[in-house]
C-alpha cells in the first residue's frame, strides 16, 4: 500500500480522529428522530461518563473511593433544595458542586493518611451515614419519599427537554474528559501519578503528598457533585436511594472494565455498559418466550454477568480494555 | 434514654448485643486471619458467611441434620470453596495493585450474591432450632463461639501450622526462606477464614434470618472491627466484635433503627480522625 | 496490518454498531391495531415477589378478555385484542423513569397500569404526565401520587388502598373490638414498629391522624423504626416491651413482618397482639409465620387465604392456582381489577384517544370485583382515589396450617375475635 505522506498516523493522531468521530456521531444522533427512550439511556450514558471520569480523577492519585455516591447525592440534594427555594437551578448546580467539594475536602482530611482498604471503608461508611442522615432529616430532605426536583430550564414537552438535556450532558461528559486530560497532563497530574505509583518515593522527591491527595479529593468531589446535580435535574426526583452502594460501585465497574487511571477508560466503560445493558434488555422478550421461569432469574443474571466480567477482567486484563486498545491502535514500525 | 428503660429489659438489650457480637467475632476473626497472612482484604467475606448459612439451612431442611451439627459440614464446604477462590482469583493478582484486590472482591460480591439469589430466591430463610427454649439456643451459640475461638487460638498459638501462619504474617520472605510453603499457608488461611465465616452465617440464620444480600454490610462492619481492634490481633477481633454488637444494640435503643448500620462507621471515622493508625495499631496503616 | 487499514476497521466497527442500533430502534410497529397496556412492575429489587404477582394477575386478566373476543371499540367497529407489555422498574426511581419513557415512546402504549413503591412511582409517573397517558396506579400506598401539586395529575388514577385506609381500619378495629376486652377503663396502649420508608412513615402518620381526628382513646406508647431489608428486630422489640403496649402495629413487608412477630414472641417474650398490614397478604407470609401467627391480626382488602367471602375472589383464586400453581398474592388483585376497569373504560369511550379514555376512567361506574368498595361500586372521587372496604382477619393455627378468618367489620364477620394464647395486656 502506498504511504500517504501528509497523514502522519501516530497513536495520538488516531486517538484524536477517533474521539473526533465519536463526538460527531454523538452530536448528530438527536437529529435522527430517535425514540425518547434511546435519548434517555444515551443521556444516562453521558452521565456515567461524567461520573466515572470524576471518580477516576481520585483513583488517578491512587485513592479508590467505595462511596462516591455520597458526593453525587450531596450535589443532587443541594441543588434541589436551593432550586426549590430560589428557582435558580444553574446557580444551584454550582452550589451543589461547591458544597460537595467542601465535604470532599473534609472527608479527604480523614482519608489522606489512610491506605487503600481503609480509604475504601471510610468512604463507603460515609455514604451509609448519608443514608441515615437523609432519612433522619426528613423535614428537610423529604426522607424516603424523596423530593421532586424542578427542571433545569422550562420546556414545552419531554421531547424538547430531552433534546436540550442531551447536549447539556454531552457537554458535561466531554468537558469532564477534557478536564481530566488537562489535569492528568499537568504538573498536578504528574504528582498524582507519582503518588499512585509509590507514595514514599513521591515524598522523597519532594512532592507534598498530603496536599496533592487532598487536592485530588476536592477536585473529584467537585465534579462528582456537579454531575450529580445535573443528574437530579434530569431524573426529576431524588431520594435516599441515590446513596445506595450500587450507585457507588458503578464508576468502579466502569473504570475497571474501561481501564483504571486512563482518560479513555470511563468513556469505553460507559459505552460498553450501555451496550451490555441494552443488549440484555433487547434479549428479554426472547428469554421470556423460551421459559417463563427464566424471566424471574434473568435480571439477577444481568448483575451476575457484570460481576463475572469484573472478576475476569481483573484477573486476565488487570489494566482494563484501554491499554489493549492502545496497543492495537499503535502503528507497528 | 437508657435510664428510662427498666433494668431487666436493659440487661436483655445488652445480652442481645453480645449474642450479635458473637457473630461479629467469628466474622472478624476470619477476615483478620486472611488479612494477617495474605495482606488481602476480602470484602466478599460476608457473602461466604451467608453461603454458609444457606448450606446449613438446606442441610437441615432436606437432610434433617441438626443445625448445630451442620455447621461442620458447611464449614468444610465453604472452606473448600474459599480455597478454590483463593487459587483461581486472589492468588492470580497477589502482589499486583491493592486496588485490584478491592475490585476483585467487589466482583465476587456480585457473583456470589446473585448466584445465591438464583439458588435460594430472595425470601429470607430461618433455620429452625431443634430446641424449645430460645435461651438454650443463645447459650449454645455463645458456647460454640467460645469453643471455636479457643480451637482457633490453639491452632494459631500451639501448633506447627499456626507457627508457620504467624511467621508468614510477620515476614513473608523470611518465612519462605525458612522453608515454609507460603502458598499452602495462603490457601489454608483463606479456607480457615471462610470456614469461620460459614459458622457465623449458620448462627446468624438461627438467631435472625438471612437473605442473599444480608452479608454485604456485615463484612464491612467486620473490617471496621478489625481496624478498631487492631489489625492482625486475634484478641482485638474478639473484644472488638463483642463491643461492636453492644454498641449497635445500644445505638438502636438510643438513636433508633435508622442508625443501625451508620453508627459503626461514625465511630470508625471519629477514631481514624484522632488516630489514623486505629485504636491499637502501632504503625501507619 | 497497515495503520490505515486498522483505522478503517475501527471506523467500520463503530459504524456497524451505530447503524445496527439505529436499525433496531427504527423497527416499525405491527400493522394490526391492538390495545396496548403497559404494566409497570418491580420484577427485580426489594419488591420482586410482589411484581411477579402483579405480572401474573395482569396476564390472566388480559388472557380472559382476549378469549372472550377482546374489547369492542366503536371507532374501529370491531373487537380489539389487548396486548400487555411489561416493564421492570427495578424498584429504583431512575429505572422507573426510563422504563415508563420506553413504554410510552417506543411501545406506544395506550394506557399504563401498575407501579409499586411510592417513591419509584412518584418519579416514574412524570413521563406519563407529560405525554398525557392515563396511568392507573395499583401499587403505591402513598396518596401523593394523585395529590402532588407540582404536576397536573389529571391522568393519574389510584386504584389501590392507601396508608390512610390501613390505619383507619386498624384504629377503628382496635377501638371497636380490642379495647372493650383489654382496656375497658383506660386508654389502649399501642406501639408501632414501622419500616423507615415512605410507606412505613405513611402508616405511622395516618395512625396518629386518625386517633386524633376520630377522638379515640388510644395512646401511642412507642414508635420504633427499622431499615428496609433488616432482619434483626430484637432491640426495637425490647424497647417496645419496655413501653408495655396492648398491641403492636407492624408496618412492613412480608419478610420483616414475619421476622418481627417471630422474634417478638419467641425471643423477646413480648406476648401481645401483633397487627400486620395487607402488604403481607402473601402465601409465603403464612408459611413463614407458622404457629407463631396463631390469633394474630392482619388488615386486608383481599383475602385469598381466608374462608370464602366473595364469589369473585373464589373464582379468581381457583383460576390463578390453575394457571400458576400458587395461591395469589395481594397486589395482583388490584392489577387484575384495573385491567378490567381499563377495558370497560375503553369500551365506554369507544375510541383509543387518550384524552377520551381518561374521561371514561374518571366517570367509570362498575360493580366491584376483587377489591370490595364501601358501596359496592367502583368509582373515582375528586382526588382520583377509590373508596375501598378493608377488613381485619385473625389468623388461626389449627396444628398444621395457619388460616385467616374475617373478624371485622361486622357485615363480613366470620368469627369472633379472640386474644392470642398467653396474651399479656400492657399498662396505661
Amino acid at each position: 500500500m502506498k504511504t500517504i505522506s501528509y497523514l502522519h498516523f501516530s497513536l495520538k493522531n488516531i486517538t484524536f480522529y477517533l474521539s473526533f468521530l465519536l463526538i460527531i456521531i454523538a452530536l448528530v444522533i438527536p437529529f435522527f428522530q430517535i425514540s425518547l427512550y434511546l435519548m434517555h439511556v444515551l443521556i444516562l450514558m453521558f452521565y456515567y461518563i461524567g461520573y466515572s471520569s470524576s471518580w477516576n480523577l481520585l483513583a488517578y492519585s491512587g485513592q479508590v473511593s467505595f462511596g462516591h455516591a455520597a458526593f453525587l447525592g450531596i450535589g443532587a440534594y443541594i441543588t434541589t433544595l436551593f432550586t426549590i427555594r430560589t428557582s435558580l437551578p444553574f446557580i444551584g448546580v454550582l452550589i451543589g458542586a461547591i458544597v460537595s467539594a467542601f465535604i470532599g475536602l473534609l472527608i479527604g482530611l480523614t482519608c489522606v493518611r489512610l491506605r487503600e482498604w481503609f480509604l475504601a471503608l471510610v468512604t463507603f461508611g460515609f455514604s451509609i451515614i448519608m443514608i441515615a442522615l437523609t432519612i433522619e432529616l426528613d423535614e428537610f430532605t423529604g426522607g424516603t419519599l424523596g423530593l421532586i426536583v424542578p427542571k433545569l430550564f422550562p420546556s414545552i414537552n419531554q421531547y424538547q427537554y430531552y433534546f436540550y438535556y442531551y447536549y447539556i450532558m454531552l457537554t458535561l461528559a466531554v468537558f469532564l474528559v477534557l478536564i481530566s486530560q488537562f489535569i492528568i497532563r499537568s504538573k498536578v497530574g504528574l504528582a498524582f501519578a507519582a503518588i499512585r505509583e509509590n507514595e514514599l518515593e513521591a515524598k522523597a522527591t519532594g512532592i507534598n503528598v498530603m496536599k496533592y491527595k487532598l487536592l485530588a479529593f476536592t477536585i473529584s468531589a467537585f465534579f462528582t457533585g456537579l454531575t450529580g446535580a445535573f443528574y437530579a435535574h434530569f431524573i426529576g426526583f431524588i431520594n435516599h436511594q441515590i446513596y445506595s452502594p450500587e450507585n457507588s460501585f458503578w464508576p468502579i465497574i466502569i473504570n475497571v472494565i474501561g481501564g483504571l487511571a486512563t482518560i479513555e477508560g470511563p468513556v469505553i466503560g460507559s459505552i460498553l455498559r450501555f451496550f451490555i445493558i441494552e443488549f440484555l434488555r433487547i434479549m428479554e422478550p426472547w428469554v421470556r418466550t423460551i421459559s417463563p421461569g427464566m424471566i424471574t432469574i434473568y435480571p439477577k443474571m444481568q448483575i451476575l454477568i457484570f460481576g463475572a466480567i469484573l472478576v475476569v477482567v481483573i484477573i486476565l486484563m488487570p489494566k482494563g480494555i484501554a491499554p489493549q486498545l492502545r496497543k492495537f491502535l499503535t502503528p507497528k514500525e | 434514654m437508657l435510664l428510662a428503660i427498666s433494668p431487666p429489659i436493659l440487661i436483655q438489650i445488652i445480652v442481645w448485643g453480645l449474642i450479635v457480637g458473637c457473630i461479629y467475632v467469628l466474622l472478624a476473626s476470619g477476615l483478620n486471619l486472611i488479612f494477617g497472612v495474605m495482606k488481602v482484604v476480602n470484602f466478599a467475606h460476608g457473602e461466604f458467611m451467608i453461603l454458609g448459612g444457606y448450606i446449613s439451612y438446606s442441610l437441615s431442611i432436606f437432610v434433617g441434620l441438626n443445625p448445630y451439627l451442620s455447621i461442620f459440614v458447611s464449614m468444610i464446604v465453604v472452606g473448600v470453596l474459599g480455597v478454590i477462590i483463593e487459587r483461581v482469583c486472589f492468588h492470580q493478582i497477589l502482589g499486583t495493585s491493592k486496588l485490584n484486590e478491592l475490585i476483585l472482591s467487589l466482583g465476587l460480591i456480585y457473583v456470589l450474591q446473585n448466584t445465591m439469589s438464583i439458588l435460594w430466591t430472595d425470601y429470607p430463610v430461618l433455620i429452625n432450632s431443634p430446641f424449645e427454649s430460645r435461651v438454650l439456643d443463645w447459650v449454645i451459640i455463645i458456647g460454640i463461639t467460645m469453643l471455636i475461638m479457643t480451637g482457633f487460638y490453639i491452632l494459631i498459638r500451639r501448633t506447627k501450622i499456626g507457627r508457620a501462619m504467624r511467621a508468614t504474617s510477620q515476614n513473608r520472605v523470611a518465612a519462605m526462606l525458612m522453608g515454609i510453603n507460603v502458598e499452602h499457608i495462603n490457601m489454608l488461611s483463606f479456607g480457615l477464614g471462610t470456614a469461620l465465616a460459614a459458622t457465623a452465617g449458620t448462627l446468624l440464620a438461627i438467631i435472625t434470618s438471612i437473605t442473599p444480600y444480608s452479608g454485604e454490610i456485615p463484612a464491612l462492619k467486620a473490617f471496621t472491627i478489625i481496624i478498631l481492634g487492631g489489625l492482625g490481633s486475634p484478641l482485638g477481633a474478639v473484644i472488638g466484635g463483642l463491643g461492636y454488637g453492644l454498641i449497635e444494640s445500644v445505638a438502636v435503643t438510643v438513636l433508633g433503627g435508622t442508625w443501625r448500620d451508620a453508627v459503626g462507621f461514625i465511630i470508625l471515622i471519629l477514631v481514624l480522625i484522632i488516630r489514623p493508625m486505629g485504636l491499637f495499631g502501632e504503625k501507619e496503616i | 496490518m497497515k495503520k490505515r487499514t486498522q483505522l478503517i476497521i475501527a471506523v467500520a466497527i463503530i459504524a456497524i454498531i451505530v447503524v445496527s442500533a439505529a436499525a433496531y430502534y427504527y423497527t416499525t410497529l405491527p400493522p394490526t391495531r391492538t390495545i396496548k397496556i403497559g404494566l409497570v412492575a418491580s420484577l427485580t429489587g426489594s419488591a420482586a415477589d410482589v411484581g411477579t404477582d402483579m405480572e401474573r394477575a395482569a396476564m390472566m386478566a388480559v388472557e380472559e378478555i382476549n378469549e372472550a373476543g377482546g374489547v369492542y371499540v366503536k371507532e374501529y367497529n370491531s373487537k380489539l385484542k389487548i396486548e400487555l407489555i411489561v416493564g421492570d422498574d427495578k424498584t429504583n426511581p431512575q429505572e422507573g423513569v426510563a422504563i415508563v419513557t420506553k413504554l410510552i415512546t417506543e411501545d406506544n402504549v395506550d394506557v399504563l397500569v401498575g407501579g409499586f413503591s411510592s417513591a419509584v412511582t412518584l418519579a416514574s409517573q412524570v413521563p406519563a404526565i407529560e405525554h398525557n397517558v392515563p396511568f392507573v396506579i395499583t401499587g403505591a400506598s402513598s396518596s401523593s401520587v394523585t395529590r402532588r401539586t407540582d404536576k397536573d395529575t389529571s391522568y393519574m388514577f389510584h386504584y389501590c388502598t392507601i396508608t390512610d385506609d390501613y390505619s383507619e381500619t386498624i384504629v377503628r378495629f382496635l377501638n371497636h373490638t380490642v379495647k372493650p376486652i383489654v382496656a375497658p377503663n383506660r386508654n389502649l396502649s399501642l406501639a408501632l414498629l414501622y419500616q423507615n420508608t415512605a410507606y412505613g412513615q405513611g402508616c405511622y402518620q395516618s395512625t396518629v391522624y386518625f386517633i386524633n381526628t376520630l377522638g379515640l382513646n388510644i395512646t401511642i406508647v412507642a414508635a420504633e423504626t427499622f431499615n428496609m431489608g433488616d432482619t434483626d428486630f430484637h432491640t426495637q422489640l425490647l424497647k417496645i416491651k419496655n413501653a408495655k403496649p396492648d398491641a403492636v402495629y407492624h408496618a412492613g413487608f412480608t419478610r420483616d413482618t414475619a421476622d418481627a412477630i417471630k422474634q417478638g414472641i419467641a425471643d423477646v417474650g413480648l406476648n401481645t397482639l401483633y397487627i400486620a398490614v395487607e402488604c403481607c397478604e402473601e402465601p409465603q407470609f403464612y408459611e413463614f409465620l407458622g404457629s407463631f401467627g396463631d390469633r394474630q391480626i392482619l388488615e386486608s382488602k383481599f383475602g385469598p387465604q381466608a374462608e370464602s367471602y366473595s364469589e369473585a375472589v373464589d373464582d379468581y383464586k381457583a383460576k390463578y392456582i390453575e394457571r400458576w400453581g400458587v395461591i395469589p398474592g395481594m397486589m395482583g388483585a388490584d392489577t387484575y381489577d384495573a385491567i378490567y376497569l381499563i377495558a370497560k373504560a375503553i369500551e365506554n369511550a369507544g375510541t383509543l384517544d387518550k384524552a377520551k379514555i381518561r374521561d371514561a376512567i374518571e366517570n367509570i361506574e362498575m360493580p366491584q370485583m376483587l377489591i370490595m368498595m364501601k358501596d359496592g361500586i367502583i368509582r373515582f372521587d375528586e382526588n382520583h382515589e377509590i373508596d375501598p372496604l378493608c377488613f381485619i382477619e385473625q389468623m388461626i393455627w389449627d396444628g398444621t396450617t395457619l388460616k385467616p378468618y374475617i373478624v371485622y367489620p361486622d357485615e363480613l364477620k366470620q368469627r369472633d375475635f379472640e386474644l392470642p394464647p398467653g396474651y399479656v395486656p400492657g399498662g396505661p
